[in-house]
């Protein structure tokens, strides 16, 4: 700054310099007219009289001046007077020869003779020196005051209160309520203001960094919670590329499918294999899953222990980047509610056999199992049954149907069916039969054991019989009503023979 | 100078003065000189620059003596050269100075002014034109 000053202030007094002497020339050259005016009617006088001795003194007169270094009075072409002698100077000051016409005392419109001077420029020039080297001296005064005025004003205003602020700012603790002061006597100026400025900034940092604290407080809770809910949540919760790798899992299905638990494992388990998914059950559920952009379902036995088996009832619902997000329910107990319904449903609650829907529903399964080998259908009607309901009532009718019931099952394997159609109906189903004879062995045994008289309840013994219609095949499109018609067919033939016989459907 | 010439000039002046000093003798002053100075007239210009030290000979050669006649000396130089006394007095005084140029010899009285110029040879003066006579010439009338 002082540099910047300093040129400045060199440059103004080289201006000056140039300027003052101008202004010194042009002063010097007035003053020199005024001088020529002062003598002229003397001068005027003595080239009218054409006095060279009153002309001499005028002369000798303005040479005293200083600034005067040459004069010459002339009288036309007469010298009356010539003192002094010209600078040769020649520099940028020197002044015009000045010269001045004389004219008569007593007729102004007649000139008589002439008045001329020589500026003395060495004078000119060394006044404006001096002039110039006055104001050189009086500007640099100035300037050094000026400079260190303002050094001192920048240093105390300025420089001092913001390199405290500065050194508060850099030295305060943020988030503990520390603010910095404003500087004694910048109280209502602009560093002032930037000292509030920056102390609203702090307090609205503090308050950010409170809001912050209490926001991670609380996603820390809620992440807790949520971590809870996740590991001791009483269902599988897991999350599965769609590699069908397994990515993380909670502690219910980790102990469910003897995983280990999700930390510390770095082994990958595939889903489909866990869930002894053989026939890729599980990869179709996904592919519609991740198509469809929609949750899907499907349960999933797995094979638990030496005999039990697991049921889980797997959702997934797909989530970004092709990974998939899977819940998983033990359904165990559901499945075997319904299974136990299921066969409920099929049997016979007086006798234990299938029912007519049992029956009907094994049946199919057998034709389809047919590998080779023959089938046989026996429908089995007992003869005079209707006469021990209606004379023993019946709870005796119900036993008897119960023993036939124990009769049927003692005659054939534990492979064969047997069931209670409805009444007094039955069927017995023969599966694997290598010949038709097994079948009618099987049906002369039924028919001789029906035949034995039974215990009917109160010491009373009854005695009924069967009559068995068979309908053999070893062919897997037969239908099972047609098989069924023919077995009927056969029982009726059996019954107009004569009842307590078999028949052989043709 | 033809003799013609002389007394046709001669003759004028005369009829001219004959003429003034009827009814204008104070209003025109005449300067004189000597009848054989070898001056007949004299321009406004010649006569002031001889009465004011610019000229020191007549234009004959002569050197001149200058004369002023105290108690028409204002008017005179009124008539001459349109200044006042106090203006000619600063003059005088600033040459005086020098002491080169000599202011003209100042004279009471007209009729003594008649006396030297009519007894000096290169003496001119001026006087009242009704006053002169033949004892000088007349080479300048000056109305005022």
């Amino acid at each position: 700054m002082l540099f910047f000053g300093g040129l400045v202030g060199v440059l103004v007094a080289l201006a000056s310099t140039v300027m003052v002497g101008r202004e010194e020339r042009e002063r010097m050259q007035r003053h020199l007219a005024e001088l020529m005016a002062t003598v002229e009617r003397t001068a005027s006088v003595a080239a009218f009289a054409r006095d060279e001795q009153l002309a001499n003194e005028v002369a000798r007169g303005l040479l005293l001046n200083d600034a005067v270094a040459r004069v010459v009075i002339t009288e036309g072409d007469h010298v009356l007077a010539s003192v002094g002698e010209a600078d040769n100077d020649t520099g940028v000051l020197r002044l015009p020869v000045l010269a001045r016409p004389l004219t008569s005392p007593f007729a102004s419109d007649q000139q008589v003779g002439e008045l001329k001077v020589w500026p003395a420029s060495s004078k000119i020039a060394h006044d404006a020196g001096a002039y110039s080297s006055f104001i050189a001296i009086i500007l640099l005064i100035e300037l050094v005051f000026v400079v260190l005025s303002v050094a001192w004003v920048v240093l105390n205003v300025f420089t001092r209160p913001v390199k405290k602020l500065s050194d508060d700012l850099h030295h305060l603790e943020i988030g503990v309520g520390k603010h910095v002061s404003v500087p004694a006597g910048h109280a209502g100026d602009e560093i002032g203001r930037l000292a509030g400025d920056i102390n609203t900034l702090i307090t609205r940092m503090d308050d950010l960094l409170a809001t912050e604290r209490d926001t991670r407080a609380q996603l820390e809770a809620s992440e807790r919670k949520f971590r809870l809910i996740f590991e001791s949540a009483e269902t599988g919760i897991f999350t599965v590329d769609n590699a069908g790798r397994l990515h993380d899992w909670n502690p219910w299905l980790a102990a469910k499918l003897r995983l280990p638990a999700r930390e510390g494992s770095d082994r990958s388990y595939a889903l489909g294999a866990l869930l002894g998914d053989a026939s890729s059950r599980l990869d179709t559920l996904m592919v519609r899953a991740l198509s469809d952009q929609r949750p899907t379902s499907a349960d999933f036995g797995v094979q638990y222990g030496e005999s039990g088996v697991l049921w889980l009832h797997v959702v997934l619902n797909p989530l970004p980047d092709g990974l998939l997000q899977g819940i998983a329910n033990d359904v165990t107990e559901r499945k075997r509610a319904e299974a136990s319904a299921l066969a409920m449903a099929e049997r016979d609650p007086l006798t234990g056999l299938l029912n007519r829907r049992g029956i009907e529903h094994r049946l199919s399964s057998a034709l389809e199992n047919l590998h080779g080998s023959g089938l046989a259908l026996m429908l089995v009607d007992l003869d005079g049954f209707k006469q021990v309901n209606d004379t023993q009532g019946h709870e005796a009718g119900d036993r008897v149907l119960s023993w036939v019931a124990r009769q049927l099952e003692a005659v054939v394997r534990r492979t064969d069916l047997v069931a209670r159609l409805g009444g007094d109906e039955f069927v017995v189903v023969l599966c694997a039969l290598e010949s038709p004879d097994t079948a009618r062995f099987i049906a002369a045994k039924i028919v001789s054991a029906l035949a034995r008289p039974i215990d009917a309840g109160g010491n009373q013994l009854v005695q009924i019989g069967a009559s068995v219609g068979i309908a053999y095949t070893d062919s897997r499109t037969d239908a099972p009503d047609a098989l069924m018609r023919r077995a009927d067919d056969a029982m009726y033939e059996a019954k107009r023979a004569g009842k307590s016989q078999y028949r052989f459907a043709s | 100078m033809p003799l013609m010439h002389l007394f046709t000039r001669r003759t004028l002046l005369t009829l001219v003065l004959a003429f003034v000093s009827g009814w204008a003798r104070a209003e025109t002053l005449a300067v004189i000189v000597h009848p054989s100075s070898g001056v007949d007239s004299l321009s406004r210009e010649e006569a002031s620059h001889l009465f004011l030290g610019r000229i020191k000979h007549l234009p004959s050669g002569t050197p001149a003596v200058v004369l002023d006649t105290k108690s028409l000396r204002a008017d005179f130089y009124r008539a001459l050269v349109n200044r006042e006394m106090n203006e000619i007095s600063a003059y005088w005084a600033r040459l005086k100075f020098s002491g080169r140029t000599q202011p003209p010899e100042q004279i009471d009285d007209a009729e003594s002014v008649l006396r030297r110029v009519a007894a000096e040879r290169g003496t001119i003066g001026y006087v009242d034109a009704a006053r002169v006579d033949k004892r000088v010439r007349v080479v300048l009338l000056l109305e005022y």
